[in-house]
């Protein structure tokens, strides 16, 4: 006999899996003793999380200096309604709305949505933003914030985050890539991902956080990682890494990175989906990556334009770093229905961690009868695509390889990418 | 006569537990469900929307809370994990039905019945709903094996829910109080 309640309590935990979910549904489509056990844990879970709230503002109100009134008679009517519908709607974020965050270094388009309401959606240097959620508009946007204490904190690529927390620094990142240089902390800078917390206290390092797994490579000092799905936890120190995943099928295992290595090839086959940049798809039996049409914001245009782009990370795949070379070529492969201008994408970090940049170059391969193409390029000719302070592109930290074609859809598929960097013979 | 703002912001304060739950049996986080209820009594009060009745107004802010929280859930989470439609709209329903019967009885009543549950198990809860842990995280922190944070939990939720239907009853004494 199938335990219902457990059914939906494991649901709330968010511990089923697809089959299970699709049996959920069903009993909870015929039961209304079901759907009455969902409604009142839902019910219940949620005063209690108001109590509990309360309770702990009621002890830092009880800390804190006097507030300033709110109900000034200065404000207009709707003002006065507001405002007292944001104090009555107290959550913890709006508690620390105190927090200030300065944008350091900016490109692309953001999205800031304030805890007291308040939207951002002309962030430049220098802007001041309060704790709230902060959305990339496009794959080429990153942003540097600078709390007060200088502890730097780096979001690129297409992210989703929240940031919160004046007397304990709280970053939630939902989606992307973040790069963190955390001074010393009295309380520890606490990260959440939808597959792990970590607690820092005080170093260098990166997350890549998707749906199903979270990368930490730790460059300084130490993070402690606890996976979500069974609490196991590791302390991951300098020049180690772990993926905690949203599955427990595999024990948490920190491991070295690697001495860097200077070549690479991409393996679109057997790579996991969430390090593909595109759709894995199969022509003639062979493994292509098919790009899907995206809205970017164009940093020299200053507007929005499509892009179709295909590519890999290399995090996901390599625990020792591809760091590129003088030398170094890049090799693209792939076929597309018409002949058309090609840019190559290198997402790039500092090797000691830290977003560098990203960098591109324009090709225009040439396609033989059947549309394939193979292009063969040097480093030389890869310009910055925003201000960021490195210039060159060689002795930075490949993270991820693109290409795409800019706006009509050529169908451009990838099936290979590699770098290419030959031995030099002294 | 439209709702005015007073209005509005009454009948929405008045349903807040209630829409957090929806917000929270799809998202399940309390957290973000308090987010998500700010975000739609945010947006009633300032999208320039008009409503003609409390009934109009609890049908926009089921649906945009719904549509907020699904949001939500598809870009964080995977599809397939989520309640299907066929059941929302069932629970929309019934949802409705719920709130127009509302009184302030009701949530006073549950907040007594959390209110009187043991420390111990009050612990569970918070660790569970309010400081977020998954229930394997709250196994491990207090020592017990995941099946039994469930069963625990599931005991807990029942007694409460008995308690608050008791407290509801006229002339009825719960729990500790009961001779």
């Amino acid at each position: 006999m199938i335990d219902k309640e457990k059914l939906i309590l494991r649901y709330l935990d968010d511990a089923l899996s697809s089959d299970e979910m699709d049996q959920l549904n069903n009993i909870l489509e015929e039961d209304v003793e079901a759907r009455d056990f969902l409604y009142s844990v839902s019910e219940q879970s949620v005063v209690l999380a108001g109590m509990e709230r309360s309770l702990n503002l009621n002890k830092k109100k009880t800390a804190a200096k006097s507030p300033k009134s709110i109900q000034s008679k200065l404000f207009i009517a709707i003002a006065a309604l507001l405002a007292i519908a944001l104090t009555v709607l107290v959550s913890p974020q709006l508690q620390q709305k105190d927090l200030v965050v300065t944008a350091s270094s900016v490109t692309g388009s953001f999205k800031w949505l304030g805890d007291d309401g308040k939207v951002f959606e002309s962030i430049s240097e220098g802007t001041e933003l309060p704790s709230g959620s902060i959305e990339s508009m496009s794959e080429q946007s990153s942003i540097k914030l600078t709390y007060e204490d200088k502890t730097q904190i780096t979001l690129f690529g297409q992210f989703s985050a929240s940031l919160s927390g004046v007397d304990q620094k709280k970053l939630n990142l939902y989606k992307g890539y973040m790069s963190a240089n955390v001074k010393p902390q009295k309380k520890p800078l606490l990260i959440s991902t939808p597959t792990a917390k970590m607690e820092v206290l005080g170093t260098t390092f990166n997350v890549d956080s998707s749906v199903n797994n979270t990368l930490l490579s730790v460059s300084e000092g130490a993070v402690k990682l606890t996976r979500k799905v069974d609490a196991q936890d590791v302390r991951v120190k300098a020049n180690e890494a772990v993926i905690a995943a949203n599955e427990a099928t595999e024990k948490l295992l920190v491991k070295e990175i690697l001495k860097p290595v200077h070549n690479w090839k991409s393996d679109f086959d057997s790579a996991s989906q969430d390090s593909l940049i595109g759709q894995l798809v199969y022509v003639d039996n062979k493994a292509f990556v098919k790009s899907s049409p995206r809205q970017i914001f164009h940093a020299y245009l200053q507007t929005n334009t499509t892009i179709h782009r295909v590519g890999q990370k290399l995090q996901w795949r390599t625990p020792a770093p591809l760091i590129l070379k003088r030398n170094s070529q890049v090799v693209v492969k792939g076929r597309m229905d018409k002949a058309a201008k090609l840019d190559i994408l290198f997402m790039v970090k500092e090797p000691k961690g830290g977003f560098a940049g990203n960098f591109y170059k324009q090709i225009f391969p040439e396609l033989d009868e059947n549309g394939n193409f193979e292009i063969r390029t040097s480093l030389e000719g890869f310009k910055k695509l925003q201000n960021w302070s490195q210039e060159y592109v060689e002795g930075l930290q490949l993270y991820t390889v693109s290409m795409f074609t800019t706006g009509v859809d050529h169908n451009l598929m990838g099936s290979a990418i590699e770098i290419i960097t030959e031995e030099v013979s002294k | 006569m439209n709702l005015t703002d007073e209005d509005i912001l009454s009948v929405l304060m008045k349903t807040r537990e209630k829409l957090s739950a929806t917000i929270y049996l799809i998202i399940r986080d309390a957290q973000l469900a308090e987010d998500i209820f700010q975000n739609v009594t945010l947006k009633a009060l300032t999208k320039g929307a008009t409503f003609a009745s409390e009934d109009y107004l609890l049908s926009w802010s089921f649906i945009t809370a719904k549509r907020e929280a699904i949001d939500w859930q598809r870009k964080h989470k995977k599809e397939h994990t989520g309640i299907n439609a066929v059941v929302l709209e069932i629970m929309e329903n019934e949802w409705l039905q719920r709130s127009k019967a509302q009184n302030n009885q009701q949530m006073d009543a549950l907040r007594d019945c959390l209110e009187s549950v043991p420390e111990k198990s009050r612990e569970l809860l918070k660790l569970r709903y309010f400081e977020g842990h998954s229930c394997g995280e709250v196994g491990r922190i207090i020592g017990v094996g995941l099946d039994a944070v469930y069963k625990r939990l599931s005991r807990l939720h029942k007694n409460i829910k008995s308690c608050m239907e008791c407290k509801l009853q006229p002339d009825t004494f719960v729990g500790d109080e009961k001779g």
